[in-house]
């Protein structure tokens, strides 16, 4: 126990670089204020998001509240935080587990493999608090100071917010371990591993479909009688994760109650750590030991050698190609750039085999929708995904210690870029087929409907394809210990969303504009255009003249 | 060949000076090691002769080119490989050489050529097809330095070659850095086996807290310290 939480302070100093703050704070005060501004900014940034989530809570709890519900904004806040964990928590699992760059020098050393991975455990829960706290902390103080909370309420929210992230991320971690162990033998291992993550995933979601939807042809009835029933809506709302409804009632319950939930609600997540720590004791190393091993291929003849020879077309093709090789054969990356990909067709396929009330949703919007409307979320909807998939905002970082190549490597810093716009195109365009699959199932398009609703959703990807590789450029994050680092950890790429936010909401008041205005279709798609392609220019130019520079200041 | 004037660089606001008023001119066709105890500069020396660094003042030129003001026509004659073998892992060999290849602009056929004997000098015919994950430290080693031999570079900057090398790849190695200069091009590198400096050098350099206290041949190495017998001995009196 001693070891674990030596290795788990010691893993916390690495992770959150508490030791490089300290060490800043003391001899190099322009980085310490640098870091320092950074997190002023982001949550300087996420204010305003947060003061409407909060406000709008207190909504509900008003609305709740006269339907004699009023817990429902802590099971709200219990359930968001739970998914998060959980969904962020497995890519996160896999990494930080797995292919961290310490894990060569902590297995040898004499530990027991449950406390190696006990301590980075607890490492990801340190990072789940980051997350789940704007939404479950705002949720708390709503209830709390909604329902005139006791002293005692507010000493059980504490634990109650330091448990919860426990059970969601020991779910992810039990399936992370099993998954490992059981293709670490496999020559196909990495991408047997993307498709077991996404199966899981995909059984989570429909789970959470069948558990929580509402009967079909019963619509009215069943959600007449979750409103009036006492704790319908909660009792509904944690049919998907009843630990939270445990975490609700200790802080919901009065008296006596509340200490015997909070007592069940503290058992149930001891039992989640016991469990994790004796599987992870089994099959940790079963997973981890041996897989970085590759299989061996065939030793080349001559013949063979000048056949997988091959040439680029320009050095801005062998940039691209070495980025789309390097995303299908990292796990973390393919998943996080990816996995939308796939969930979103699933997400929307599931209601509509079902039926039930979304098809009518649906068939409404199908009709009353004016198609200019339809063209242009569907549009938006590509660059939206544009902006979500990290392949752009993460491009530099991802190449971490191994920038050096790009820096000492005879190729224009414009050209380099040139190959990183390309690349982040290629992974923008596997949002076609998506489209074409919504137009198919959900809205149907004319062809030519199609064909603007392609070629718009590309060309609006642009300014955010630049702007998240511009801000990338600027502060790269290339000293990450693990690949999830790179891509989910890293500051730019929530950065490269705001901004990217910022410009398409500047299109989207054009749109309007222009709509307002002119009236015409025809006249907002040219406006969208213009304006994106505009400021997609600006912002690349700008991208290509700061590059020779940043690529030669950049210190690895 | 490499002309550095007056080139410094220091860390934490000016107070750990690496490279102090470093001047140094390295010739054609010449075989240069640099020496020096760890800390003394010569990896940022290197870094910044190949762009990876911006010094804080004084200037690099390899072949009448500026590394800071044009450094891509000193980038297209130069190959540099780094003390730690960092390379892309999830390529095969063969893709990293076919990257190098493309970036470097090596035609089809010459590429095939340099690297049937390249492969063969290093023994890396058999991993070529393997994901550079699955190689040993040598082995990555050797891949870097066969990528960065591909193009045949005018100048080879090399930090540390030969750590982690298994004997014969390290006697190829010299052997190749020998070729490489009769042909009239230029080799510098770091080192800390003095035996191998003393071989195949033609001048040595010594650098200690990032000024350079010595350069020549070993002759001329010989007449700056009391002890002659060696290197190792003329080494160790300079940097007391």
């Amino acid at each position: 126990m001693m070891n674990i939480y030596k290795l788990t302070l010691i893993q916390l100093k690495i992770s959150l670089g508490l030791s490089a703050m300290r060490w800043n704070m003391k001899h190099d005060l322009k980085k310490f204020f640098g870091a320092a501004g950074i997190i002023a900014l982001v949550l300087f940034s996420l204010g305003p998001i947060f003061f409407l989530y909060f406000r709008m809570l207190q909504g509900t709890y008003q609305v709740t509240s006269e339907l004699g519900q009023p817990e429902f904004v802590l099971a709200a806040g219990l359930i968001i935080s739970t998914f998060l964990v959980f969904f962020f928590g497995l890519t996160m699992v896999l990494s930080v587990f797995f292919f961290s760059r310490d894990l060569s020098i902590l297995v040898p050393l004499p530990l027991e493999p449950g406390t190696i991975m006990g301590s980075k455990f607890a490492v990801i829960i340190a990072y789940k608090y980051l997350t789940i706290a704007p939404f479950l902390i705002p949720a708390i103080l709503v209830f709390g100071s909604g329902s005139g909370a006791g002293f005692l309420y507010w000493v059980i929210a504490v634990p109650v917010f330091l448990l919860t992230p426990i059970i969601p991320l020991g779910v992810a971690a039990l399936f992370i371990l099993l998954l490992m162990s059981l293709t670490n033998l496999s020559r196909r291992r990495d991408t047997l591993r993307i498709i077991g993550m996404v199966l899981f995933l995909l059984l989570v979601l429909t789970l959470n479909y069948f558990l929580t939807g509402i009967p079909e042809g019963e619509e009215m009835a069943y959600i007449e009688e979750m409103l009036q029933k006492n704790e319908g809506l909660l009792i509904q709302m944690t049919r998907i994760f009843p630990p939270a409804l445990l975490a609700v009632r200790a802080l919901s319950a009065a008296g006596a109650a509340k200490i015997a939930w909070f007592a069940y609600f503290l058992l149930t997540n001891i039992a989640g750590l016991a469990a994790v720590y004796l599987v992870g004791q089994k099959l940790f190393y079963r997973g981890l030991i041996g897989g970085a091993e590759v299989g061996k291929g065939k030793t080349f003849s001559k013949e063979t050698l000048t056949k997988k020879l091959s040439t680029s077309s320009s050095p801005a093709m062998a940039i691209a190609l070495r980025e789309i090789k390097y995303l299908l054969r990292t796990p973390v990356y393919l998943f996080n750039s990816l996995s939308v990909l796939v969930i979103v067709p699933v997400i929307l396929v599931i209601p509509l085999i079902s039926g039930g009330a979304l098809t009518n949703s649906i068939d409404m919007l199908r009709d009353e929708i004016p198609r200019l409307f339809q063209v242009m979320s569907l549009a938006g909807f590509m660059a939206l995904m544009s902006l979500f998939a990290p392949a752009a905002s993460s491009s530099f970082s991802r190449e971490g210690r191994q920038f050096w190549v790009s820096q000492i490597i005879p190729v224009r810093a414009e050209e380099q870029v040139n190959g990183k716009v390309l690349y982040s195109y290629l992974i923008s365009a596997l949002s076609i087929p998506l489209v074409i699959l919504i137009s198919l199932v959900i809205l149907p398009l004319e062809p030519v409907e199609l064909f603007i609703v392609v070629a718009i959703g590309l060309i609006a990807s642009l300014p955010a394809i630049v702007v998240s590789l511009l801000i990338d450029l600027a502060r790269p994050y290339l000293s990450w210990d693990n690949p999830q680092k790179a891509i989910k950890q890293n500051i730019n790429v929530l950065f490269a969303m705001l901004a990217g936010g910022v410009v398409y909401a500047l299109i989207f008041l054009a749109g309007w504009l222009a709509y307002q205005r002119l009236g015409s279709d025809l006249a907002v798609y040219l406006v969208v255009v213009a304006v994106s392609l505009a400021v997609g220019a600006l912002l690349y130019l700008f991208l290509i003249r700061i590059a020779p520079n940043r690529y030669r200041d950049i210190e690895v | 060949m490499i002309d550095i004037k007056n080139l410094s660089k220091s860390y934490n606001k000016g107070k750990v000076k690496a490279v102090d008023d470093l001047n140094l001119s390295v010739k054609n066709g010449e075989i240069f090691g640099f020496l020096g105890p760890n800390g003394a500069g010569k990896t940022t020396t290197i870094k910044m002769m190949v762009g990876l660094l911006k010094p804080d003042s004084g200037s690099v030129t390899i072949n009448g080119h500026s590394i800071t003001n044009n450094p891509l026509a000193v980038k297209r004659i130069i190959s540099f490989v780094p003390d730690s073998p960092e390379v892309y892992e999830k390529l095969t060999g063969i893709e990293y050489l076919n990257f190098m290849g493309d970036v470097y602009a090596v035609p089809k056929e010459v590429r095939s050529e340099r690297l049937t004997y390249l492969l063969d000098l290093f023994s890396l015919r058999d991993a070529v097809g393997d994901l550079i994950q699955s190689y040993s430290h040598g082995m990555r080693q050797k891949i870097v330095l066969v990528g960065a031999m591909l193009h045949k570079p005018d100048l080879f900057i090399l930090d540390e070659p030969m750590v982690g090398l298994d004997p014969r790849s390290s006697n190829n190695l010299k052997n190749y850095m020998r070729d490489h200069c009769k042909a009239g091009k230029t080799v510098f590198f770091s080192t800390h086996i003095l035996e191998v400096a003393e071989k195949l050098c033609d001048r040595i350099g010594i650098i200690h807290q990032g000024r350079l206290i010595a350069c020549g041949t070993m002759e001329e190495l010989k007449q700056m310290a009391a002890n002659r017998e060696n290197l190792e001995n003329i080494f160790l009196e300079l940097t007391e």
